[in-house]
């Protein structure tokens, strides 16, 4: 059982820190476009 | 267009999570334990789905590549991109779930036989793929460069799947249309089919994610330049 569990641990542990990773990339993205906006409000 | 592609992504993921969960449920309530193996023998399904996924993750990346290097469109690029992304994380996971399998049933984490073998290969294969994404400043030609070792890469995926007709390797004969004595009762087939359908939808989820946020972060890029044009 320990073994199955391991397998199984490690690929939805696998799928999430990548969907996580996905995220984060959004956020700075979301972060680079408000400076953008702001830099370009300002000029 | 907008709002029914937002439809679309809000339609796939809940049909992901809804299929992951029941596959979920199929293979720690439903599906019987194989008598030889027992328990650990229920890693075939986050394994063999994965490997699907790898394989079919690899073929759309030759698809988009030939696709981009016919139309010279980036969004094609993109895509390949995406799925080699998404292909290599779950060929990982085919690397990682084979031996923890392999070490209780054959009392050995590896061996060097045909299947085993092709499958790193491929991995690596892949990972050079992204090295060289990574690598290249010149976006042309790191999306044709990219766009040829796709298609090139791809020659490995029917030889690791092959591989176990083709040659006498430590990696069980195939358990479906392998011959007279091959085929896995109805339950767990079931089983299999509902996983593969699960990792599938995930696959896509993944995928319209992955492939729109690299849509965005052009889109972000190509602004930063306009902006610096602006102030100069």
């Amino acid at each position: 059982m320990a073994w199955l569990f391991a397998a199984f641990a490690i690929v939805w542990l696998a799928v999430f820190i990548y969907v996580f990773n996905l995220g984060k990339k959004q956020q700075a993205i979301s972060q680079e476009i408000e400076d953008l906006k702001t830099r370009l409000a300002r000029d | 267009m907008k709002f029914e592609s937002n439809v679309m992504g809000v339609l796939l993921n809940t049909l992901a999570l809804v299929a992951i969960m029941l596959s979920l449920g199929m293979v720690f309530l439903y599906v019987p334990t194989e008598a030889t193996m027992g328990e650990v023998q229920k890693i075939f399904y986050f394994h063999v789905p994965s490997a699907w996924l790898a394989f079919f993750a690899f073929f759309l990346v030759f698809v988009y590549s030939v696709t981009y290097l016919v139309r010279r469109e980036k969004k094609w690029d993109n895509l390949a991109a995406s799925s080699a992304e998404i292909g290599v994380l779950f060929c990982t996971l085919v690397l990682i779930t084979g031996p923890i399998w392999a070490k209780p049933v054959w009392g050995i984490w590896w061996t060097w036989d045909a299947r085993l073998t092709l499958t790193l290969v491929l991995w690596l294969i892949y990972v050079g793929y992204m090295m060289l994404r990574h690598y290249m400043a010149d976006p042309e030609r790191k999306a044709a460069f990219a766009a040829v070792l796709g298609i090139v890469g791809f020659v490995d995926v029917p030889l690791v799947y092959f591989s176990i007709r083709w040659w006498r390797t430590q990696h069980p004969a195939p358990v479906m249309g392998g011959g007279d004595d091959s085929g896995i009762e109805g339950p767990m087939l079931a089983t299999l089919l509902v996983c593969v359908v699960a990792f599938t939808l995930l696959f896509f989820a993944l995928l319209r994610y992955r492939a729109r946020l690299q849509e965005l972060r052009d889109e972000v890029d190509a602004l930063h330049d306009l902006a610096e044009r602006g102030r100069g």
